[in-house]
């Protein structure tokens, strides 16, 4: 099924060809600095992974660029406008699937899809139209009239996504988008991200499998310690490398020290638990 | 700049969402007809008040009383809005202003915003002219947008500043003295036959000087004429919800654009003390300590058990009041606070939470450290608890005799109840709804506290039969034999608690995927 969806909705700044721009982005938790001194830059109709392993920064970082959270310092421009003056009129031009899932859960996915559509000030004909066809394509219409909060984590994910791209937005941003969601939805969930590619908008997406941003993005950056370690063209990125490779000798966890865990061989013995 | 029609989605929202399931409409339902009969029965008064010497009095400090009211109702309700949620808009393209009208609008759907437009409205009726109708209606609204407001602050703050942890226990404590208060009644009712009108102009003269009373106060001097005063109240009750508007849209900019995380780098003491690696064994020892972390972390673990003391207090108020002339006798009956406290706390501890319960195994020794590591908290809290309240019965009685029996039968009904609650807990798990959005359509029942409610009595009437014959001798005037049955019968009740521990532990070592499956009501 094709969805009449084109990323048209709500047209960037053409005179750019970036859709993120950060500049010295930092945010800081207590005594734990989460993002530091970052620079992005998302080129325009890219499909943009951003990797890196857990606590790297990923979605504080997302979070900053999309208006969720409030940068310590630094800016952030998204499709030619600086977010934190007017996070509003950003957030209009934007589709997020944060990490946190917070969702209406005493709702329908209909329902939630058409307060969602009432919010972004769409039509009636449009948020019926749309969520007929985003329910159908992400295969949640048998679930459609199911409260949300009897959903499984992966239909939760569906419906996050389809509420993100209600509005066809020319940047879509997606914090683990395939985590918990079933292979034919992936599938599914692919090919909307191409159409939107398609149609002249941009993805970013950040996630911990390497093959899915591999195969997906054409552009990549990995994060480690809310810093930057590389960015670039994914097939520069790789240099004929595997990107799970160029992940790990970025991050410096090629290979374990060998003497670091001696005690797994015992594992065959009759009281492992006890120390040699 | 507000965003009207995006605003008005929002009471349409929440309509919908509190008439979604069959199960929030008869709430609601039963809501309205609570909220119409308190509200008629309130009407009434007022309406019946009017021209009275104490009006004016009565209802400033029945207004103030409201508003109130709809502060602690945050604290009660654990600060959380759990029908629209500001962070659920995050990601919309709405503006603080348009979340924070829409909001404001959404309040007053609700049973709650009903019942207080019908009683300020029945205030009205004590308008004895246009002028002062006009400032009291004036001063009524400003009642209820200030009511609401500030409702919705505290709501922003509980949410904001405090942790979901510290939520669950301001509400665990805000039941627990709502508790002891409603049983404590007779002591309110004692106390409200002697207080005076003078005794009540004290509290108006103190609560007055509350902004939360100001639109209150303004009403009230209004409706006996006194319009100057009543204005300059308005006027201040008017700053007031400025004031609140501000806060509130610095909450919500806080809730919209982030929070602060926990620091990772804080410390934390050991998982496991010493003195416990010690006592007992080590497994155990990781038990008991994980089940007192858990205990310490989770309010809805220990609520339980402290709800029980003072339910028991307040009740034996009217014993209490007349002690000194009571029989010492009353302290061998603590037993069944203990037994009563234990047998709830510990009938359903595979129900609660199973699946930390099967992680919590360690292979080889079945669950019996699970057993042992989840009881003893519970078993030696409850017995401390009350072995504290029968020393305070031995010094008001003067019944240190009977001291040592009690003693005794505390302890032994508490293992006797605690193995009851094993038994029972690994025969008959009741599942609990995994989270509150799903208590509508997955949880046990009606059933679940029937069940638990025939426990309690069959463990009482267990306990009961294992204390007769230590309570026959001790109520027949010899408490030091009393103690010989007393000492042997705690020596079984130790014997049988590690004898079901082990057995039970071992049966349920190979029942896991049935114990795991009757938990789950989807299956």
């Amino acid at each position: 099924m094709c969805l009449s969806v084109q990323a048209a909705d709500h047209v960037a700044d053409p005179s750019t060809t970036w859709a993120i721009h950060a500049h010295g982005l930092t945010k800081q938790f207590g005594q734990h600095t989460a993002v530091n001194r970052l620079d992005l830059t998302v080129p325009r109709g890219s499909m943009f992974g951003l990797l890196g392993p857990n606590g790297a920064g990923k979605s504080t970082t997302l979070s900053m660029v999309t208006g969720l959270l409030r940068p310590d310092a630094g800016l952030v421009n998204v499709n030619g406008r600086s977010v934190w003056p007017d996070p509003t009129a950003v957030k209009a031009t934007i589709g997020v699937v944060p990490e946190n899932l917070l969702l209406f859960e005493r709702l329908s996915a209909r329902e939630y899809l058409s307060y969602v559509g009432r919010f972004r000030q769409m039509d009636d004909e449009a948020i019926e139209t749309r969520t007929a066809d985003l329910l159908a394509v992400l295969d949640l219409e048998s679930a459609e009239d199911k409260l949300i909060t009897d959903y499984s984590m992966g239909m939760r994910k569906k419906i996050s996504l389809a509420a993100a791209l209600l509005h066809a937005p020319p940047l879509l941003i997606l914090d683990e988008p395939f985590e918990s969601v079933d292979p034919v939805s992936q599938r599914s969930i692919r090919q909307i991200l191409d159409q939107l590619l398609d149609a002249g908008g941009t993805v970013v997406l950040s996630s911990h499998v390497m093959a899915t941003v591999e195969e997906l993005c054409d552009w990549a950056a990995i994060m480690h310690h809310g810093t930057l370690l590389r960015f670039g063209p994914m097939s520069e990125l790789r240099n004929g490398q595997r990107l799970d490779d160029v992940f790990a000798e970025a991050i410096g966890t090629d290979a374990l020290p060998p003497t670091r865990l001696d005690w797994l061989n015992s594992s065959g013995s009759a009281d492992p638990g006890r120390p040699t | 700049m507000i965003n009207w029609a995006a605003a008005r989605s929002f009471v349409a929202l929440k309509f919908r969402t509190m008439t979604r399931t069959p199960q929030a409409m008869i709430g609601l339902i039963l809501g309205l007809i609570l909220g119409c009969v308190f509200g008629a029965l309130a009407t009434f008064a007022l309406w019946t008040l009017r021209g009275h010497e104490h009006a004016e009095l009565t209802l400033a400090l029945a207004l103030s009383g409201l508003a109130a009211l709809w502060f602690l109702g945050p604290l009660v309700l654990g600060g959380g809005e759990i029908i629209l949620d500001v962070r659920r808009f995050g990601p919309l393209p709405l503006s603080r202003s348009t979340i924070a009208a829409g909001l404001l609008l959404a309040s007053f759907i609700g049973v709650p915003t009903l019942v207080t437009i019908v009683i300020v409205s029945a205030s009205l009726t004590h308008a004895s002219s246009v002028s002062t109708g006009a400032v009291m209606v004036a001063a009524a609204v400003v009642f209820v947008v200030s009511v609401v407001m500030a409702s919705r602050v505290a709501v922003a703050f509980m949410t904001l500043l405090f942790g979901t942890r510290f939520r669950a226990a301001a509400t665990a404590i805000t039941m627990l003295v709502a508790i002891s208060l409603g049983a404590a009644s007779q002591s309110l009712v004692y106390i409200g036959e002697r207080v005076s009108i003078e005794d009540l102009r004290t509290a108006r003269n103190i609560v007055r000087w509350l902004p939360t009373s100001w639109a209150a106060e303004a009403l009230a001097l209004a409706s006996s004429g006194r319009l100057l005063v009543a204005c300059g109240f308005l006027v201040a009750a008017t700053a007031f919800v400025a004031v609140v508007g501000r806060v509130w849209s610095r909450l919500l900019a806080r809730h919209i654009e982030g929070e602060g995380a926990e620091d990772p780098t804080r410390r934390h003491g050991p998982l496991v003390p010493s003195w416990m690696d010690r006592l007992v064994d080590r497994r155990t020892a990781a038990a008991w300590a994980r089940a007192n972390r858990s205990i310490r972390r989770d309010p809805r673990e220990w609520a339980e058990t402290a709800a029980f003391i003072p339910l028991v207090l307040a009740f034996s108020l009217p014993a209490v009041t007349v002690i000194r002339s009571a029989s010492p006798n009353l302290m061998l009956v603590s037993y069944l606070a203990v037994s009563s406290s234990v047998a709830i706390t510990t009938s359903n501890i595979f129900g609660s939470d199973g699946p930390t319960f099967v992680a919590d195994a360690f292979p080889g020794d079945g669950f019996r450290s699970v057993l042992i590591g989840k009881t003893i908290p519970r078993m030696t809290a409850v017995m401390v608890l009350v072995a504290l309240g029968t020393i305070a019965l031995a010094r008001l009685t003067g019944g240190w005799t009977m001291l040592p029996v009690s003693l005794v039968l505390i302890v032994q009904s508490g293992l006797v109840a605690t193995t009851a609650g094993i038994f029972v807990s690994l025969r008959s798990p009741i599942p609990l709804p995994d989270r509150v959005g799903s208590l509508a359509g997955n949880n046990a029942g009606c059933l679940a506290s029937l069940i638990r409610v025939v426990t309690l009595f069959a463990i009482n009437i267990a306990t009961t039969a294992w204390a007769a014959p230590t309570l026959a001798f001790a109520l027949l005037g010899r408490p030091l034999i009393a103690l010989i049955p007393g000492v042997a019968l705690l020596a079984a009740s130790v014997w049988w608690y590690l004898w079901i521990v082990e057995v039970e532990g071992r049966r349920t070592a190979n029942r896991v995927p049935e114990l795991l499956a009757s938990l789950s009501l989807r299956s």
